[in-house]
């Protein structure tokens, strides 16, 4: 779809200028800024915040007086590999290994759109049995197989 | 220590038992992702990154160094029987390489690949031993204003020669530069964006960062995109591969112009094997008495640019290794990969890690030797590799990159940053934002700050300081340069864009 503006720069530009804006704020307030010859820990975030914003505004201006397309946005594909990463930070310290590893595929799968719980196990227990042959029994990592610790 | 002292000590260090094994790894490892769609060889690197934290720096970086030119020979396999480029730099094999497939001389166009590919390479590794002592040599004299300078320069070109936006380019170095700042301020001690996170204060995990940015970004614009092709096996024969007496003679001066055009753009800031390849095809095109070939099976076009884009792939170690600049993306992880090990990126690199530094030369000739053994027996692996579904692929690559994280330090923590960093990387795909910058800044960052202070220090605070040194002041002159051709051109293809759209 083909928008008069390009609301996809825009946005960008908006975001980067608010990152920049919030760096560059924070570091002032909270980090010596020094002087040119005697720097503090500030000086350089906040001319980097500085830079950024003004990077920014460069980009959304520049997207105002620009023809542009709204870009597919997936939503389901990024919530099930996002969740898959979560699922596995949360589980490998509680449960070990081999739990974390079966839950964080299954989570994955789920971005194929169609649900098949054999051969979701089934690649889990392969996938298991591989991340134990490169990262235990290969580099020798101690991570534990499979605990109880909550 | 004279050249052929050099050579053999790193002869002796990459024949080590142990760091053929790696070097073997490596490049079996970069060939089979160079082959398979959807996994970059960014995406790699970071992937495996974690698991060279196990290994001594000399195995680590030769196995690294394996994946990164183990890639390009993969790709070009990809490219050529599917029409999908599996890396980047390959994409130039697709024009001409996959009508030859078509014709039926698939066969032809992967050995003689593969034989361009150890050439160039071939090629190139000579320019990096003729090259990078010199350049260390004069290095050592040169100061913090200078260094900056250097790396200002190296990080401009990398945003402003991107296909995209070059201020879109220079808000992620921005970026990069600014996320490096997180952690502990190694002059002052003082703690910068922590908020009080005791995890923070070693700074962002460059693992995470580049697993993120690139791996899980890349799973999520792949999954239910990817398609196993109709591959025909019979292009993987031997019968098939046996090149005629015509197709040799066309190919040996594009070998020879694309090594020399690899070579010059691979030690470039900024640029790299892909741009060579391009340049290399264009080159081609342009010279030959039948240019009306090109696109559609000629086997200039395929040689040329995978004989230029193997010789930039070594040739990029030059500034990496010889100044501690790094010119892409890679080579900042291979940098990243060096000092996590401890050692100090530099000039001095070659006169104190005279082991690690021959040693990996050396063991860039037995990897490309392994690849041109490995590749014309195994093409027929590559093939059926290549119709393995993506659904079954990025549950593992997933995998990988999650515990790869966890076992740097044992820490969920760093899982988490990698989901961040995989929900940064995902909106800055969406918003058309280049990632490969912004990993550039956050690796120099650190450098780039301790240097330019250093130089304000001995400049007692007068800017000018950096402009009344000639060496530095042209090189600030030539970032100033591109910046402003970059705008420029920018703006020319707007009008240009905009002319095209009133003509219709």
């Amino acid at each position: 779809m083909v928008t008069k503006r390009d609301y996809r720069d825009m946005t960008a530009g908006a975001l980067l200028l608010l990152l920049g804006a919030a760096a560059a704020w924070y570091a002032l307030e909270n980090y010596r800024i020094g002087t040119f010859t005697r720097m503090g820990a500030g000086m350089l975030p906040m001319a980097l915040g500085i830079m950024l914003a003004g990077l920014g505004v460069v980009v959304l201006v520049a997207g105002w007086f620009r023809k542009g397309v709204i870009p597919e946005v997936r939503v389901l594909t990024p919530i099930c590999i996002f969740s898959s990463i979560a699922v596995f930070g949360m589980m490998i310290q509680p449960f070990g290994l081999l739990p974390a590893v079966m839950a964080s595929t299954t989570v994955a799968s789920l971005a194929e759109k169609e649900f098949r719980p054999l051969r979701i196990l089934v690649s889990g227990v392969i996938l298991s049995v591989v991340a134990w042959g490169i990262f235990v029994f290969g580099i020798g990592l101690s991570i534990p197989l499979a605990t109880w610790k909550l | 220590m004279d050249i052929f002292a050099s050579l053999a000590l790193g002869l002796g260090t990459a024949l080590a038992p142990h760091n053929l094994l790696y070097c073997f790894l490596g490049v079996f490892l970069g060939t089979l992702i160079g082959v398979i769609p959807g996994i970059g060889v960014l995406a790699a690197i970071s992937m495996l990154f974690p698991i060279t934290f196990h290994l001594d720096a000399t195995a680590a970086l030769i196995m690294l160094a394996g994946i990164w030119y183990g890639t390009t020979y993969g790709g070009s396999t990809a490219s050529i029987l599917l029409n999908i480029p599996g890396s980047p730099s390959s994409a130039v094999t697709c024009l001409d390489g996959y009508p030859m497939a078509r014709q039926g001389r698939g066969g032809v166009a992967l050995l003689m690949t593969t034989l361009a590919s150890f050439f160039g390479a071939s090629i190139g590794i000579v320019v990096l031993i003729s090259f990078s002592p010199l350049i260390a040599k004069y290095a050592i004299y040169i100061s913090s204003a200078e260094y900056f300078a250097l790396m200002l320069l190296g990080l401009v070109a990398a945003a402003t020669i991107t296909n995209g936006s070059a201020i879109k380019g220079l808000a992620m170095v921005v970026l990069g530069l600014l996320l490096a700042t997180v952690g502990m301020d190694s002059q002052s001690g003082a703690q910068r964006f922590t908020f009080g996170n005791l995890e923070l204060m070693d700074g962002l995990s460059i693992v995470a960062l580049a697993m993120g940015l690139f791996g899980v970004a890349e799973i999520i614009t792949s999954v239910r995109r990817i398609h196993p092709g109709d591959v025909d096996p019979k292009d993987a024969t031997w019968a098939a591969m046996k090149p005629t007496r015509d197709d040799v003679r066309r190919s040996w001066v594009p070998l020879f112009r694309g090594a020399g055009i690899g070579s010059f753009f691979g030690a470039m800031p900024g640029t790299g094997p892909s741009l060579a390849a391009f340049m290399s095809y264009a080159v081609e095109h342009r010279m030959s008495r039948t240019p009306e070939r090109f696109g559609k099976g000629a086997i200039e076009g395929v040689v040329g640019p995978e004989s230029a884009n193997n010789a930039a792939d070594q040739t990029a170690f030059i500034p990496t290794l010889s100044l501690g600049i790094p010119g892409s993306p890679t080579m900042a992880l291979m940098l990243g990969a060096l000092m996590i090990h401890g050692i100090n990126p530099g000039p001095n690199l070659i006169s104190e890690q005279p082991a690690l530094f021959w040693g990996l030369i050396m063991s860039f000739w037995i990897g490309n030797l392994m690849l041109l053994l490995l590749n014309i027996p195994l093409i027929g692996l590559w093939v059926r590799l290549l119709m393995v579904p993506y659904r079954m692929m990025y549950p593992a690559i997933l995998m990988f990159i999650c515990i790869g994280a966890y076992s740097v330090r044992y820490s969920p923590f760093d899982v988490f940053t990698v989901l961040g960093f995989g929900v940064l990387g995902y909106m800055m795909r969406v918003f058309a934002l280049p990632p490969a910058p912004l990993l550039l800044g956050f690796v120099l960052g650190p450098l780039v700050e301790t240097h330019f202070r250093r130089a304000m220090i001995m400049a007692r605070g007068d800017a000018m300081y950096f402009l009344e040194r000639p060496f530095t002041a042209t090189v600030l002159a030539l970032t100033v340069t591109m910046v402003v051709w970059s705008i420029w051109s920018g703006l020319r293809r707007r009008a240009h864009d905009k002319a095209r759209l009133l003509d219709q």
